[in-house]
């Protein structure tokens, strides 16, 4: 085919057109780029959504509800669950050794259920590490340190139970905090963290510096409000509870907010422990907010409480990581709770009282909003493409008029009307083709080093575009597939294939003889 | 011998903005197969125009009902594609100014043709520039050519479809005196080896006297 011989020999010997493969390189990798974020940050929401939660959460704040055992027990028997777990969220406030006081989410877990249900194991941070992270080349993770390996193992231990044990002695409860929570541990730009000093202020208003390594002897004042089965605030419970290890979800807002306890420490502070206590409704308030009870001067009537939770989280045996996946879960999990509070009337709310959500539900505002917002970006950024089009059509109209005489040479020799078009248009897609296969290597080595790029930008130039404190995780996340690929490449061929084709159409107008004559 | 081409009737009017210039005011013509025809004519006499409606590159006047014939088709009421076939199969046409194409190579710029009509010839190119003694100069480009090999290249390019009608708008006209008696040479060994039909545009006396026929041309009409 003629067409195949001048496309080669224009393409080798024109710069014009490689300014359009460069406008169609550009406009490739820009699309490319943004949608492999924008898709990185839904799939990692989407990843990141079950981190803490399971698949299936069953929750009936403040108050909480009682056997919960005999629940997870029927939620294990069912052939869809894989496991249950218990778990109480409250609002506390935190004291961190340098004074300072965070109001955090407090979540009571069973170390071991809780790593049944969710991420909890793999998540937690200080812990031996066979290989650095992909992008700490000189290996300086202080998780690799042959030295700390005992010490991170025991640290590791610890996390995993929830509690701190120093050689020798009893157990001890102890908390696991989001990794950005105490402020102390700076995060390298190849993304390990290293423990940092900060300023302890003594009770006699004086300062020191301190290089205290929290798994290893930090603590911190938990105090959190109990709240009884009426709803009313109760005394506030404060304990000083060591730091076990610290985790990192990747989810900046569980990272800085999310503080884990053991479930029988918490149970106690909350006092949602089985003990006797007062009947529920045994006593009121009288007008003075005093409590008074109507047997007057009698003891009040104690009764068995059983141990409440506040929330019941399920993971199910299939994997429900993709959209819509764990509706089925959901109404199964309904089921069993229906049946569950119908053999405890007045101890567990109702079916409709309490929630039960997927963790699809709990993320359904973020993960909508992110789709909109892909769709609305991508959007306008291939209206901004468009440029691509019309600077192809800009330099092939030039090149059809430098080219005319040649046009007319073609005809002469016999090609036809559509033929001389023919050229044009494969002109166009072979430039698109160059341009949209380098705009896909340059997307691609982007997205590869997309937060390398962004810490080096941040250093040089002081250039900060993504802050974890709003964009939710501490990375950039990015998922570039091959199907992405493949969708903005054709769509970079195609603009330039349009570009070309008004100019081919001219070409294609042109009679033999005028194109022959053309001065 | 009987005619490869006959022309009646032919008029040809080109407008320049809003004023009608007439170049061909009716023009008759019939050349035999085989035969070597010059037209010969001052400039502006119509030579290149009558010479671009023989070969299909133009189509004459409609009014009043112009016909050109080629071996029994007429080529005045073919359609668009047949002219192309007509174009690429029955004419090849030499030009003045040679028209090759300058990113092509001198093998190339000959193969072209071939490749548009359907039947890539590269050998058959390769020994038409070798008669026209450019075998050396295969892999050049037209910019690194003399003139007169630019016009062999031309003449290579015109013949390598093996048209039967060679038609020939001063193809010694851009060339030195000497230079361009080698490309008539040239063209008329290969007339008469190939047996192509031959019709020469000119306005020199010494092209036209080569010829079996002279054409003279004046005032957009054939001279008797």
């Amino acid at each position: 085919m003629y067409q195949w011989l001048l496309v080669r020999k224009y393409l080798a010997s024109k710069i014009m057109p490689l300014l359009a493969s460069v406008a169609v390189l550009l406009c490739a990798a820009m699309v490319l780029v943004i949608w492999s974020v924008m898709g990185g940050f839904l799939d990692q929401l989407i990843r990141t959504g079950r981190t803490m939660t399971g698949d299936v959460t069953i929750t009936w704040p403040n108050v909480g509800f009682a056997h919960y055992d005999d629940l997870i027990k029927r939620l294990e028997a069912d052939p869809m669950v894989a496991a249950a777990a218990p778990m109480i969220d409250t609002y506390a406030l935190l004291s961190l050794p340098n004074g300072r006081t965070e109001m955090v989410l407090l979540k009571g877990v069973e170390g071991e259920s809780y790593g049944r249900v969710t991420a909890f194991r793999d998540i937690i941070w200080w812990k031996p590490v066979p290989e650095p992270v992909a992008k700490d080349a000189g290996r300086e993770d202080p998780r690799l340190d042959p030295n700390l390996a005992d010490d991170l193992a025991r640290y590791h231990e610890n996390g995993l139970r929830l509690s701190r044990t120093e050689p020798g002695a009893e157990p001890e409860p102890a908390v696991v905090m989001g990794i950005e929570v105490s402020g102390f541990n700076r995060r390298s730009e190849f993304g390990f963290y290293r423990p940092g000093v900060f300023e302890v202020r003594e009770p006699d208003g004086t300062s020191r510096t301190s290089d205290d390594f929290m798994p290893r002897n930090g603590s911190v004042v938990v105090s959190v409000l109990p709240i009884d089965h009426q709803g009313r605030a109760l005394e506030q419970a404060t304990r000083r509870l060591p730091i076990a290890n610290e985790f990192h979800s990747g989810v900046y807002e569980f990272d800085s907010k999310v503080v884990l306890v053991r479930l029988d420490v918490l149970q106690r502070m909350l006092r949602m422990d089985a003990a006797k206590r007062i009947a529920p409704g045994a006593s009121t308030t009288d007008a003075g907010g005093g409590e008074t009870f109507a047997t007057g001067d009698a003891a009040p009537t104690l009764v068995d409480d059983p141990a409440r939770v506040t929330s019941v989280v399920v993971r199910a045996k299939a994997d429900l990581s993709e959209l819509g996946a764990s509706t089925p879960l959901r109404r199964r999990v309904e089921a069993i709770y229906d049946e569950f509070a119908a053999d405890h009337p007045g101890e567990a709310p109702g079916l409709y009282d309490v929630s039960i959500m997927t963790w699809e539900d709990q993320n359904r505002t973020m993960i909508a909003a992110v789709q909109k917002e892909t769709g609305l970006v991508l959007f306008l950024f291939s209206l901004v493409s468009l440029v691509a089009v019309f600077l192809v059509l800009a330099i092939f109209w030039s090149m059809i008029a430098e080219k005319t005489r040649d046009i007319g040479v073609l005809r002469a020799i016999g090609a036809s009307a559509p033929g001389v078009a023919g050229v044009w248009v494969l002109y166009g897609a072979m430039i698109g083709v160059v341009g949209a296969i380098l705009g896909g290597v340059a997307a691609w080595g982007i997205v590869e080093n997309i937060n390398p790029i962004h810490e080096w930008m941040g250093r040089a130039m002081g250039i900060k575009i993504w802050d974890p404190r709003i964009y939710y995780f501490t990375t950039i996340p990015t998922t570039l597939t091959w199907g992405k690929a493949a969708v903005v490449m054709v769509g970079g061929v195609l603009s330039s294939v349009v570009g070309a084709i008004v100019p081919a159409w001219r070409a294609a107008r042109m009679t033999p003889v005028n194109a022959l004559r053309f001065e | 011998m009987p005619p490869i081409l006959t022309a009646s009737n032919l008029h040809k009017t080109y407008r320049l903005g809003r004023v009608r210039v007439p170049v061909l005011r009716g023009v008759d013509l019939s050349i035999a197969e085989g035969e070597f025809v010059a037209v010969l004519g001052s400039s502006g006499s119509g030579k290149s125009t009558l010479l671009h409606l023989l070969g299909g590159l133009d189509r004459p006047d409609t009014e009043p009902a112009p016909t050109i014939g080629f071996r029994g088709d007429r080529v005045t009421s073919m359609s668009a594609g047949a002219l192309d076939r007509y174009r690429r199969a029955s004419v090849g046409f030499v030009f003045q100014f040679y028209h090759l194409l300058p990113e092509l190579t001198v093998l190339e710029n000959v193969t072209i043709a071939s490749l548009i009509a359907g039947a890539p010839a590269r050998e058959f190119a390769a020994a038409l520039l070798a008669d026209v003694g450019l075998s050396h100069r295969l892999e050049h480009r037209p910019a690194e050519l003399s003139g007169g090999e630019r016009q062999r290249v031309a003449i290579a390019r015109a013949l390598v479809n093996k048209p039967p009608l060679l038609l020939a708008d001063e193809p010694t006209g851009n060339l030195d005196h000497a230079t361009g008696a080698t490309i008539l040479d040239m063209l008329e060994k290969l007339r008469r080896d190939h047996g192509h039909t031959m019709v020469v545009v000119t306005h020199d006396a010494e092209t036209a006297r080569r010829a079996g026929r002279v054409v003279r041309l004046a005032d957009g009409r054939v001279e008797n």
